[in-house]
C-alpha cells in the first residue's frame, strides 16, 4: 500500500516527458539558438512545477499529500486562487480544521515534526501517524521521481547538438 | 553556466554535509563499541549497590554505599562521598553513549535501564541521595519487563532480585515517595529517555506513562510479585473492552488511556521503523530525534535534487531530440531498472569531474554500460553493432 510500483514509474515518466515536449515547444520560438539564464531559469521552474504537477497526477487523488500538492501547484499556476483550507474544507469546517492545525502545532513542540510538515505537502493538517505514513509514500514517490528525471537528463546529455 | 554552478555548488555542499555525515556514524560505532565494553564491565556492578547480601559484587566504594543506606540518618563524610563518586564517573560520560549501548546490548536490556541512575548520585546533594538507594531497585523489575520480551534470562533473575529486595523496602518505599517523589520523577524521566532510544518512544508521553505507573504501584504496592499477577488478571478484561486487542505487559499500568497511549506509541514506532528503510544508512540509527531529522535531511535532499535537475533540464532541452519520444521513454525505462537509487552524489558526477567518487555509479557511463549489455545479450550480431556504434558515436561526441 506505501510503495509505489513500476507501473507509478512508467506513468509518470510518460506524463513528464509529454509535459516537457509541451515545454520544449512552447519555448522554442524566441530564440533558438542562445538563451538568456533568465528564460533558462523561467524553464527551469515550468519544469520544476511540471514534474511535481505530474508525479501529483499519477498518483491522483488517492493520497493526503497529492491532492495537497495539487492544490499548492493550482494557487502555484494562478489558476483559481484556492487555497489549502477550501479543500480541505470539504471535509470539515474551517473552524475546525484551523483548530486542528493548532492543536497540532501544540503537541509537536518537542518531538520535532514541525519541520516534516513543512516538508510535506499537507502536512499540517495530517496527525503524526498519518504524517508519517504520507512521508514514506512521498519519499518513494520523490525516489521514483529523482530517477527518471536523471537518467533523462542522462539522455540528454547523449545527444549533443 | 553560472546559474548551474551556483545550483551546483550548492548541491555539493549539501553532498559534502552528507558524505561527512556518513563517516561520522562509522565513527561512532568503534567509540560507542568501546563504551559498551567499559560500561559493561563497571555496569555488572550497578544494580546491585544496596543490597548487602552480595558482597562479592561489590568494590570498596559500594560497599560503604551500602553500609549507609541502611540507615538513613547517618551521615557520612565528605571522604566517603568521594570515594563512592568513582564508579559513577565513567558510566556519567557514558551517558552520551546510553542509547547506543542500548542497541547493542539487547539481551541485557534490564542492567541498561540501571545506568542513568548513577547521574543521580552526582547532581544531589548527599542525604536526598542516600535514600534513593532501595527506591531504584523495584522499578527494575517492572522496567526490565517494560523491554521487549526478550532477553527472558536477564528478566528473569532481575525480577527476583527486585521482588526479593522489595518486600523489606516497600515500607520504606512508601515513606520515601512524598520526599522524594521529585528526583524519582527525574529517574523515571532519565529512564524513560532511555526507553525511548530503545524504542523510538517520546520522553515525555513516556514520563507521563511512568509518572502513573508510580502512582498506581505504591497505593498497592505490598508485594511486586503480587501486584504483577493482579496487573495481569486485570490486564484480561480491558483488553477485551478495546476494540485493539492490546494485552498489558507484566507490569504496566492497566488503564485504557495508558493502553490506547501504548497502542499510538507502538504504531509510531512501527512507521518509523518503515521510514528507516526506506532512507538510505539508517539501518544504525535508533531514536526518533535523529531519525526524523536524517528523514528530513533526505527529503530536502531530493527536493533539492529535483530543482538541480530541472535547471539541468532547462539547458538541455532545446537541443534534446524529441522526435524519437517513444524510444526515449523505453529507454529510459530500461535506464532506470538498472540503475540503482545513488545517494546523493549522482547529479555531480554530470556535472564536475569527480574522479574520487567511485564507490557511487557515475551517471554517464550508466547508458553506455545498457547499450553494452544489450550487445552482449543480443549477441554480436553485425546489424546491432553498427547501432551500438551509433549509439556510441552519440555518447562521445569528441570521437
Amino acid at each position: 500500500m506505501k510503495t509505489p510500483s513500476n507501473s507509478i514509474k512508467r506513468r509518470f515518466a510518460l506524463k513528464f516527458l509529454r509535459t516537457l515536449v509541451r515545454i520544449r515547444k512552447s519555448t522554442h520560438q524566441p530564440s533558438p539558438s542562445q538563451s538568456s539564464t533568465w528564460e533558462i531559469r523561467r524553464r527551469a521552474q515550468r519544469i520544476k512545477l511540471a514534474a511535481y504537477s505530474s508525479m501529483a497526477r499519477t498518483v491522483g487523488s488517492k493520497r493526503a499529500w497529492s491532492r495537497a500538492l495539487t492544490m499548492k501547484l493550482r494557487a502555484a499556476m494562478g489558476n483559481r486562487p484556492w487555497s489549502m483550507i477550501k479543500q480541505e474544507s470539504k471535509k470539515m469546517t474551517r473552524r475546525k480544521l484551523i483548530a486542528k492545525r493548532k492543536r497540532h502545532m501544540e503537541k509537536d513542540l518537542n518531538s520535532g515534526v514541525q519541520e516534516l510538515r513543512r516538508l510535506v505537502p499537507g502536512g499540517q493538517w495530517m496527525d503524526p501517524l498519518s504524517l508519517m505514513q504520507e512521508t514514506a509514500h512521498f519519499l518513494r514517490c520523490l525516489e521514483t521521481q529523482v530517477r527518471v528525471m536523471r537518467s533523462i537528463v542522462a539522455e540528454g546529455e547523449g545527444f549533443p547538438c | 553556466m553560472e546559474a548551474c554552478d551556483g545550483g551546483g555548488m550548492e548541491f555539493q555542499q549539501e553532498n559534502d554535509a552528507a558524505a561527512a555525515a556518513a563517516p561520522n556514524f562509522e565513527h561512532a560505532n568503534p567509540i560507542s563499541q568501546e563504551a559498551s565494553t567499559v560500561a559493561m564491565n563497571s555496569m555488572v556492578m550497578m544494580p546491585k549497590p544496596p543490597n548487602t547480601h552480595r558482597d562479592p559484587f561489590f568494590s570498596p566504594n559500594w560497599d560503604s554505599f551500602s553500609s549507609m543506606t541502611q540507615s538513613y540518618q547517618t551521615f557520612v563524610s565528605h571522604q566517603d562521598f568521594e570515594n563512592f563518586s568513582f564508579p559513577p564517573v565513567p558510566l556519567w560520560e557514558n551517558q552520551g553513549m546510553a542509547p547506543n549501548m542500548a542497541q547493542y546490548l539487547p539481551t541485557r536490556s534490564g542492567f541498561v535501564e540501571t545506568v542513568p541512575r548513577a547521574p543521580c548520585f552526582m547532581n544531589r546533594s548527599l542525604p536526598d541521595c542516600l535514600p534513593q538507594g532501595p527506591n531504584h531497585i523495584p522499578p527494575g523489575p517492572n522496567y526490565a519487563s517494560n523491554v521487549e520480551g526478550g532477553g527472558g534470562a536477564s528478566e528473569g533473575t532481575q525480577n527476583k532480585e527486585g521482588e526479593a529486595m522489595s518486600s523489606p523496602s516497600s515500607e520504606m518505599r512508601r515513606k520515601r515517595t512524598p520526599e522524594s517523589s521529585s528526583t524519582y520523577d527525574r529517574i523515571k524521566s532519565n529512564e524513560g529517555m532511555l526507553k525511548r532510544d530503545a524504542s523510538g518512544d517520546n520522553s515525555n508521553v513516556q514520563k507521563d506513562h511512568y509518572e502513573k505507573k508510580q502512582r498506581t504501584e505504591q497505593p498497592e504496592g505490598t508485594n511486586s510479585r503480587g501486584k504483577q499477577t493482579k496487573d495481569d488478571s486485570n490486564s484480561g478484561q480491558p483488553a477485551k473492552e478495546n476494540y485493539i486487542h492490546m494485552r498489558a505487559r507484566r507490569g504496566q499500568a492497566t488503564n485504557s488511556h495508558s493502553l490506547a497511549e501504548r497502542v499510538r506509541r507502538e504504531k509510531i514506532s512501527e512507521r518509523m521503523r518503515m521510514l528507516q528503510e526506506l532512507v538510505p544508512g539508517c539501518n544504525k540509527i535508533t531514536g526518533k530525534a535523529v531519525m526524523l531529522d536524517e528523514i528530513i535531511n533526505y527529503v530536502q535532499s531530493l527536493q533539492q535534487q529535483v530543482e538541480f535537475l530541472s535547471m539541468k533540464l532547462s539547458t538541455l532541452l532545446p537541443d534534446m531530440s524529441f522526435d524519437l519520444e517513444q524510444i526515449l521513454s523505453k529507454e529510459i525505462l530500461q535506464a532506470l531498472n538498472r540503475e540503482p537509487m545513488v545517494g546523493g552524489l549522482g547529479p555531480m558526477t554530470g556535472l564536475t569531474a569527480l574522479p574520487s567518487t567511485s564507490q557511487y555509479a557515475s551517471l554517464p557511463q550508466a547508458p553506455l554500460d545498457n547499450e553494452l549489455q544489450t550487445l552482449f545479450q543480443m549477441g554480436f550480431d553485425s546489424t546491432s553493432a553498427m547501432d551500438i556504434l551509433k549509439h556510441s558515436r552519440r555518447l562521445k561526441p569528441e570521437q
